[in-house]
This record gives structure tokens, C-alpha cells and sequence, in this order.
């Protein structure tokens, strides 16, 4: 039987052909936006390996903020004025200064370093010996940055579970030490992860290097971060805000709260794919009506051939599912075509790296989808060609 | 075979009622050649219909082999088209979309059965009607007798007891209708088919065994 | 013959009114989110209205420095601009302002978000703006560094309730400025002109005087005429392509980039500019994308018309049978198809604009885009029609070529396409 639909299916390709490219189509908008889905929830199901809750940012902007300069300077007794004043706040809890790439800011820097004659590239953060107690990053092994690393001649690294697999595999990290081109780095620390860019990338190699700006005299620090107590309202802001601009005060401050930052970081990701999703399900909307219109329409102009089935034995049964099952194959047709141009997605790499089984998903999903929206569209159809009399179909001329 | 017993038939719509059939008491028996003869409008499709189990009478008794078949549902029925009846048409019906093999295989396709054999039973079908050598050409290549000749081809893929012509040879010149009407001859002599063939043609009619004269939906002898 | 087609039209669309409705549906549909595309488009795509100052300036934003060391695409300082943009002869005025500064301010217990930037007076030159209260900042007031401000609608509404701003005073950064105008809401600019809140340059407390060619200012560029953007440009890269290095930063070569306000766009939207590149023709690019992408999304819907046209002429094709043997000519039913077509495509356009008019209030509304206040004008309505009539066309002219080369015997047969 199923040759048979194929035959049939073949020799109407041209009439066909119509509804398999729409098939075809809504199969490839239904993975791009499945793709998108599963690539985002694939990622936010991962832990993100720091805490946003009551974490602050304040930022400062002065003549020439954010440009490198040696030596002490006007600026750098200012940043630690500012983290004086900071220190005395009961509310503030825990504070640490942080280079520009803070969570959810967009900012991004990398590195790399050659180990085993392997070059592996990750982001890098400068943090001092308070950030993983403001950040709440737990670590898995070894120690975070303290006082202990003033006297150590090699540069300390806290890198994450990833970039160590990278460099030692299952082998010792903690203790280790790499050449970099100008410095010695030695590995302290290990921590679970770091996903400072959100929770829809892509976990990546990440790495923190000691900077304490007391000794640095580096004029890099414009962002200090601040675990402040539980509920603190606009009032503290005011009162933080007023107390700091007077210290530096031809400067510019502001404050943000990284979970206000999350949130807007959410809406950016989730307003996009919301907003192609309901065009997408309207389209595809639009074209089950389609296919429906045409099926339906289709019944009619087959009444002679499904007069003949029934004489030569078919049942009413056996009608239906002569329909659901041509509809069917037409869709598993578009759907392969869409198919084999989905596998070009992943070897072409058009969205850079994706963990391989979100494609498979998608493409899955996609599949089934397609061919439960056009089976729903056939049942119909299908029943009005079911209850079709045989004599009235084969006398009607 | 097929009896019918005190069967009437009635078309109704919302308007109007009309009697297709009344009063009509024919028993088929087995191996025959019967003719149906009326003219338009006197209900030898309807009947043909009835006997073939495409449509229900309004009134009576309808049996084959001596069961009746009041009490069947549409896959015993369905399933007793398949194995015992053979359908010719007038305008011959076949699948444009489809092969001549592939339009004889259509019987065997609801029946289990290997593609194989339905295959090796569709161009047996094929090769008694003489076409073996057009079994990949579609209806739309064929002439009108070679149509028919396929639609009977069909007709006896399944190796049905009784074939129910319905004026096979209406569309055709006469020398074509001849070939046709031979086919049918030699099937009921040669392989004891039962026919019951519709026809206008009184000529035709005089060729078979018996013959039942219809008007006005009632049997007239 | 028109009316006796439209006539016949109007009967056949009622008689069959699920394709009628799948017809519709998809028509509508696809307009409305073409239109709402369409009013974003105009609104962040094409700040400058045609033959606005805006729409003859050309923007200096970016500039771009390579060595072997080092190789920075950023945008120009002060003195950069102050320099060697504002002395150029070419065009007519040249306005510098900064890029937006987030501050934070705290009204009655609210944290306002602002964005603040410092500006000229020529800004104000360029950018015309509506005023729905006050005026301008002049020169005199940038010169003396006076503290006066102009602000939107929306950041009057949130320091001053219902309270007119104009003569009121706002803090902002740490300086007691003076509102002396109020833009109107929908007339607030996207991109680069962007901002909750404009203060004269002289009152910013970065060094404006610093010596170094990259800083985060950008220049307006007003030319006497469109004609004479190539002559800016040239004169520009004379300018600039000669620079030594000063300041902090050693390199080999330095560029300046001047491009029309699409460019810019294009270049912040696709980002990625090669080393050397610059943003000229990006904005073009970034449009054919766009256009592309239009066409993509309109594929769907449009062989679903195909198809649904398809079968209603197969369902009639007795009809057509009957009217070719009674001496229809192909022409007059090709014509009558198409007729239809025209029709329902008119009629689901006009529901489409209804429901694109509705959605962009609650769009406008809802406030998901900053002062994303959208209205539909006649350029828009315009395109829409003329996509309205595609559509009609495109998916009746397959099916009626298919129709006209039917067959009359055939076609009484009711024979398939």
C-alpha cells in the first residue's frame, strides 16, 4: 500500500509539488525557530556559576576613564577613596573592584595560552582576592586569590572546569604552572563556571587573573562590584550615590543592579525569538489553512476514483486512510528536502559552534510538528471522501 | 449466487421521491450469462449497483451464496466486493495517474498479499485481455476498447465469481464492442464466470443465456 | 466589462468563502507584519526624513588606526573633531556632540536611567526637532558653559509630573541645569542623535581639550546640497590621511570614516567592518538584506495563494469549459481571473492596514521600544499597495496561464491541471 501512495504520489508530482515546497518551507522556519528554542534552553538549563542577587555595579567615568596609565596617579587615590567610603556602608556587605567585562555588560576580552604545544583560548577577568566571595563563585578546587599571592613569583590563574580539561585533562591542575609569552602562570584555583556573557551562550574556557588595585596603580578600574543585604530599596541608592559624588566629584557615577541588568538581558534574547515564533506559527498557521483548503477541494475533484476503490473493495476505513496516508508521504517529501538543507547547517556552521544535539532536536521536532498539523489538516478531508456513496460517485456523469 | 428477493429502492430528497426500483425478484445462478436490458431511467444501474453491494435496497432481501447481507457492515461488505465482484464501467474509470498495471493491481492492493504476486496476478490479468504489451502506458495513451479492455482486466485480477458489467460496450464502435463482448463470452464459457452485463443493444442481449427486461423500475417479462 | 468582471468577482468570492477566508487571512496577515516592519524600518532605519537637514548631513563616526600592534576601530575625540571636521570649507555648519552618558538621578524615591549628552548649538541646527514647549540652547549659552538643558517629553513627565519643565530646574551629573525646551515625543531621534537629556558641550567634565584622536564624540556634517557629499568627503580624507600621532597611541595609518546616516546604521547593525573598509555603502547593503529577508518571509504566503488559486480553478474548470465554448475568449477570462485576484488582495490589504494601524498602537503603547512612537504615513500605505497588487498579480497569473491553455473539451471533462 505505502508503494502504492508513492506511485501515485509520483505521478501527481507536478500537482504536488505545490504543497511540498510550502511543506518544505514551513519545515525550514519551524528549525530555524526550534533551533533557536532548543539552543537557548539547552544553555539556560546549564548553571550559570555565579550569583546576580543583590549584586551592585557602580561605574565611574572620569577625564579619560578607561585609558591604561603606570604609575600613581590622581585617579587611582580616587578609586580607593571611593572603595574607603564604600567599606563603611553596613549595607554593602562585600565589595571588589572588576575589570569592564562584567556579567550581562556585552564587554568581552580574551586570551590564550600555549601549554603542551596546544594553544587554548578563553576569556579573561582581572579580579582581586574579594571577587569570588562577592560574585558567590564556589570553587571545586584549590583556592581563590589572597594575600598569600604577594610574595609568589609567578602570576595566579583561578581557570574553569572546561579550560582545565582543556590543558591537563583528567591530569593534576592545581599547582601547575604555564609559560606565557612575557609572564609565569601558575593554576590555584578551579572553579565550576563563570557565564558572565548569560545564560544563552554557550558555556566557554574562562580564567581570572590577580590584579588588586591598592598595588597596581592601574587606572583600568572604572567598575567596582558589591554584594549589598537583602531588600535594599532606591533610598540606600540615593543615600550611596550622594555620599560618593561628593568624594569624587568631577566624576561620573551610576549604579546598576545585575539582576535589573539580567532581566533586560532576557528581554533582549526572549523579545526577538517571541516576536520570529509568532510570525513563524502564524505562517505555518497560514499555511495549514492552505493545505486544508486544497485537500478539501481536492475530495471533490476524486469522487470517480474513490467511486472505483470502493467497488473494488475498499472500505471506508481503508479511504481515509488512502488520504492521510497521501498527505503523509507528500509532507514526509518536503520534509526530507528540508531536511537534507538542516544537515548543511551544522557542517557549513552557519551559527558557529552549537552542541550538536540541538540540531537533531529541532530537526526532530520540526518533523513531528509538520506532520501532526497536516494529518490534522487530512482527518477532515479524509472523512468527507470516507462517506462518499460509491454508486452516486460512479453514476454522477 | 446472488438472489434478490421483493427488493425496492427509493431516491429520496428533500423535494421530491422517486421509485427506482420496486417489486424486483431475480435470482443470479451460478455460471450465467445475464443480460439486463430497459431503456434509460428504468433502474438497471441502480440494480447493478444492488447486486454489485454498492447500494442498499429500501425494501427486501439482497443474499449472495445465501447469506443476506442486510446485516453486513461496510468492511464485510467492502470485503465481499473485493473477493466475489467484478466492476466494468461504461466510461471505464481508471486512475489516470496511474499505469495500466497498476490500475488492474488496485483490487489486489486490499487484499494481503506480496507486491510480487499482486504484480504476477495483474499482468496474468493483463495478458487474458490481450495487452500485455501496453501494461506501462497510462489510460490517457490508450484507445477507448483498450480502456475497457484494462477495466476488465481489473475486473477478474481478483478472481471475483461474478463480473457486473455495466454497458461495457456503450462507448465504443462495434467492432471494438465485439472484442469486448468475446472477453466476456470466454470468461463465463472458459472459466464459468458469472456475468450480469447492462446493454442497450438487443443484439448483444441475444447472445447471452437469459435476459431481464426492466421499465420503470419494474421487471417486465 | 471592468464592473461586469467586478461583479462576477464579488459573486465567486462569496460562493466559495473558506478560500476566500484562507485567501484573506494569509493577505492580511503577511501586510500587517510587512507594515509594522515597514514603520520600525522608517523609524530606526531613516531618521532623516526627505529633505530634512538631517537627510543632506553626513555623520563623522568613527575612526579607525592601525599598526602592527595595534589595530581600533573607535569614535573621535573633541579636539579630533574640533580640529580637523569643524574648520573644513566644503560644508555648510558642522555640529559635534558627545555619545549618550548613562546617569542615574533620584526623584521622589524614583532611580531615573538617563542618557545624557553634550551637545552644540548646531545640533539643534541640524536635528530639527519640534518643540512642544521652549526653545534651543544658543550659541551665547554653550559658549558661556550656562547650564541650561533641553529634554524630552518623557523625561519632563518623570522629574515634573504634569508640571510644565520650561524655567524649572533638573540636577543632572552633579550640575543644577535650567530646562529651557522640550522636544516632542515622537519627534525624538533614534541612533545617533538619541538621548533623554541635552546639555551644552562646555558643561561636560571630560577634557574636552585633550590631545588624542579617539574619545567618544561624533560630527554632524551639513552639506549646501546631496551633490556635494562627494566633495566632503574627498576634502576630509586630504584632511586627515596625512595625521601623525599624538597623544598615547603610535600607528602607521590613520582613517576617518563620513557616511550618510544609513551607513551608520548599517554599520552598528552588521557591525564587523574590515580593516580598512569604513562604513560607506553598508547602509545599502543592510537594505538589500532586509529586502531580502522581505521577500523570504513573503514566499510562504505567496504559494499558499498559488496553491489556493491552483484548486479554485481546477473547481471551476467547467465553468471555464462552458464559457470558452460559448466564445469566451482566453483574454476575457484570464482577465476575469485576475480581476479577482486583484480584488481579494485589495480587500485583504485594506484589513490589513486596519489591524497594522491597531497593532502599532498597542506597539506604540506598550513602551517594549523607547519612545517607539509609530505611525503609519502615506510612503508606507503607498508600498503596501504596491505589495498588495504583487500579490495579486503573482498569484494569479500562474493558475491563469494554466486556465487560459485549458482546453474547453478538457475543461467540460473537468479534467485535472
Amino acid at each position: 500500500m505505502i508503494r502504492h501512495l508513492f506511485k501515485l504520489i509520483w505521478n501527481r508530482r507536478k500537482r504536488n509539488f505545490l504543497i511540498m515546497s510550502e511543506i518544505f518551507i514551513s519545515f525550514i522556519v519551524l528549525f530555524a525557530v526550534g533551533g533557536m528554542i532548543f539552543h537557548g534552553l539547552n544553555n539556560t538549563a546549564k548553571p550559570l556559576g555565579f550569583e546576580y542577587k543583590n549584586v551592585w555595579v557602580l561605574s565611574m567615568n572620569w577625564k579619560g576613564s578607561g585609558m591604561e596609565k603606570s604609575g600613581e596617579s590622581e585617579e587611582n587615590a580616587g578609586v580607593r577613596q571611593v572603595l574607603q567610603e564604600m567599606q563603611a556602608f553596613r549595607e554593602i556587605r562585600n565589595l571588589t573592584w572588576a575589570s569592564s567585562n562584567i556579567p550581562y555588560s556585552g564587554n568581552t576580552w580574551s586570551s590564550s595560552l600555549e601549554y603542551n604545544n596546544r594553544q587554548h583560548r578563553f576569556h579573561i577577568f582581572y579580579a582581586d582576592d574579594d571577587f569570588a566571595s562577592v560574585m558567590g563563585i564556589p570553587l571545586i578546587e584549590g583556592r581563590w586569590f589572597n594575600k598569600e599571592e604577594d610574595v609568589l613569583k609567578s602570576t595566579p590563574l583561578v581557570i574553569n572546569r572546561q579550560l582545565r580539561e582543556a590543558f591537563f585533562g583528567s591530569g593534576p591542575a592545581i599547582g601547575q604552572t604555564i609559560v606565557g609569552e612575557e609572564k609565569e602562570y601558575t593554576i590555584i584555583g578551579v572553579i565550576d563556571q563563570y557565564r558572565y556573557k548569560g545564560e544563552f551562550e554557550k558555556p566557554y574556557n574562562v580564567a581570572f587573573r590577580r590584579n588588586v588595585v591598592y598595588d597596581t596603580a592601574s587606572t583600568m578600574v572604572t567598575k567596582i562590584m558589591f554584594a549589598v543585604r537583602e531588600g535594599l530599596g532606591v533610598e540606600f541608592e540615593e543615600r550611596l550615590m550622594k555620599r560618593l559624588a561628593s568624594v569624587v566629584r568631577d566624576w561620573t557615577l551610576n549604579i546598576e543592579r545585575l539582576e535589573d541588568k539580567r532581566a533586560s538581558y532576557f528581554q533582549g534574547k526572549i523579545v526577538p525569538i517571541a516576536v520570529i515564533g509568532i510570525i513563524a506559527g502564524f505562517l505555518v498557521f497560514n499555511v495549514a489553512l492552505g493545505l486544508f483548503g486544497v485537500l478539501w477541494y481536492s475530495i471533490s475533484r476524486r469522487r470517480d476514483e474513490i467511486g472505483v476503490r470502493r467497488a473494488m473493495g475498499a472500505s471506508s476505513l481503508d479511504i481515509s486512510k488512502l488520504i492521510l496516508g497521501e498527505t503523509v508521504v507528500i509532507a514526509a517529501f518536503g520534509i526530507a528536502a528540508g531536511v537534507f538543507v538542516a544537515i548543511q547547517v551544522p557542517i557549513i556552521g552557519v551559527f558557529g559552534a552549537v552542541a550538536e544535539g540541538v540540531y537533531g532536536l529541532a530537526a526532530l521536532c520540526s518533523a513531528i510538528l509538520i506532520l501532526v498539523i497536516v494529518s490534522t489538516c487530512a482527518v477532515y478531508p479524509g472523512w468527507l471522501a470516507a462517506r462518499i456513496q460509491p454508486a452516486m460517485a460512479l453514476h454522477s456523469e | 449466487m446472488i438472489k434478490l428477493e421483493n427488493v425496492e429502492k427509493v431516491y429520496r430528497t428533500s423535494a421530491i421521491e422517486t421509485l427506482a426500483l420496486s417489486d424486483i425478484n431475480i435470482d443470479v445462478r451460478k455460471g450465467e450469462f445475464l443480460a439486463v436490458m430497459g431503456p434509460s431511467g428504468s433502474g438497471k444501474s441502480t440494480l447493478l449497483n444492488i447486486m454489485g453491494l454498492l447500494d442498499a435496497p429500501t425494501e427486501g432481501c439482497v443474499e449472495i451464496e445465501g447469506r443476506p447481507v442486510i446485516s453486513m457492515g461496510d468492511r464485510q461488505l467492502a470485503r465481499l466486493r473485493n473477493e466475489k465482484v467484478g466492476f466494468v464501467f461504461q466510461s471505464y474509470h481508471l486512475i489516470n495517474d496511474l499505469t495500466v498495471v497498476d490500475n488492474v493491481e488496485i483490487p489486489l492492493l486490499y487484499r494481503r498479499m506480496a507486491s510480487s504476486q499482486r504484480r504476477r496476478m495483474a499482468l496474468a490479468a493483463l495478458e487474458k485481455v490481450g495487452l500485455s504489451a501496453r501494461t506501462k502506458h497510462f489510460p490517457g495513451q490508450l484507445s477507448g476498447g483498450q480502456c475497457q479492455r484494462v477495466a476488465i482486466a481489473r475486473a477478474i485480477v481478483g478472481e471475483p465469481e461474478i463480473i457486473l458489467a455495466d454497458e461495457p460496450t456503450g462507448n465504443l464502435d462495434s467492432v471494438m464492442g465485439e472484442e469486448i463482448l468475446k472477453i466476456l463470452v470466454g470468461l463465463n464459457e472458459n472459466e464459468e464466470t458469472t456475468v450480469v452485463m447492462v446493454t442497450h443493444n438487443q443484439a448483444m442481449a441475444d447472445r447471452t443465456e437469459r435476459i431481464i427486461r426492466l421499465f420503470d423500475g419494474s421487471q417486465v417479462n | 466589462m471592468l464592473k461586469n468582471y467586478i461583479k462576477i468577482a464579488w459573486k465567486v468570492l462569496l460562493r466559495r468563502k473558506f478560500f476566500t477566508f484562507v485567501s484573506l487571512f494569509g493577505i492580511s496577515f503577511t501586510l500587517l507584519v510587512l507594515m509594522i516592519v515597514a514603520a520600525l524600518l522608517t523609524h530606526f532605519l531613516a531618521p532623516a526624513g526627505p529633505g530634512s537637514r538631517l537627510d543632506r548631513s553626513l555623520l563623522v563616526g568613527f575612526v579607525e588606526v592601525y599598526s602592527e600592534d595595534i589595530h581600533m576601530i573607535t569614535t573621535p575625540s573633541y579636539y579630533f573633531l574640533d580640529n580637523h571636521v569643524r574648520t573644513m570649507k566644503t560644508p555648510e555648519m558642522v555640529s559635534i556632540h558627545s555619545a549618550p552618558v548613562t546617569i542615574n538621578e533620584y526623584v521622589r524615591n524614583n532611580k531615573l536611567e538617563l542618557n545624557l549628552k553634550f551637545t552644540d548649538a548646531e545640533f539643534w541646527d541640524i536635528v530639527e526637532m519640534d518643540f512642544v514647549e521652549g526653545r534651543p540652547y544658543d550659541r551665547a549659552a554653550v559658549e558661556n558653559a550656562t547650564p541650561v538643558t533641553v529634554i524630552t517629553e518623557k523625561t519632563g513627565k518623570e522629574y515634573f509630573g504634569q508640571e510644565a519643565p520650561v524655567g524649572k530646574y533638573i540636577a543632572a551629573d552633579g550640575i543644577n541645569y535650567r530646562v529651557v525646551g522640550v522636544i516632542a515625543n515622537e519627534d525624538i531621534p533614534t541612533w545617533e542623535a538619541y538621548a533623554d537629556i541635552y546639555v551644552p558641550v562646555t558643561t561636560s567634565k571630560s577634557d574636552l581639550g585633550r590631545v588624542s584622536y579617539y574619545g567618544s564624540f561624533g560630527a554632524y556634517v551639513l552639506a549646501h546640497d546631496k551633490s556635494d557629499f562627494g566633495k566632503i568627503k574627498s576634502e576630509l580624507r586630504k584632511r586627515t590621511e596625512k595625521l601623525e600621532p599624538v597623544g598615547d597611541i603610535e600607528f602607521d595609518w590613520l582613517k576617518c570614516y563620513i557616511g550618510t546616516m544609513t551607513d551608520y546604521i548599517g554599520a552598528q547593525i552588521l557591525g564587523g567592518v574590515g580593516v580598512g573598509e569604513g562604513f560607506e555603502g553598508t547602509g545599502t547593503y543592510l537594505i538589500l538584506i532586509i529586502i531580502l529577508g522581505m521577500i523570504l518571509f513573503m514566499l510562504l504566503p505567496t504559494i499558499n495563494l498559488v496553491n489556493i488559486n491552483v484548486s479554485r480553478i481546477i473547481e471551476r474548470a467547467s465553468e471555464i469549459g462552458i464559457r470558452k465554448a460559448f466564445g469566451a475568449s482566453s483574454r476575457t477570462l484570464v482577465g476575469q481571473f485576475i480581476v479577482e485576484n486583484v480584488i481579494l488582495t485589495l480587500i485583504g490589504g485594506a484589513i490589513g492596514f486596519i489591524i497594522s494601524i491597531a497593532a502599532l498602537e498597542i506597539v506604540s503603547g506598550s513602551g517594549i521600544v523607547p519612545y517607539g512612537e509609530f505611525t503609519l504615513n502615506m510612503r508606507i500605505f503607498l508600498y503596501c499597495l504596491a505589495i498588495c497588487l504583487f500579490f495579486g498579480l503573482f498569484s494569479g497569473v500562474y493558475p491563469a496561464f494554466k486556465m487560459s491553455r485549458l482546453h474547453p473539451v478538457e475543461a467540460l471533462r473537468g479534467v485535472d491541471l
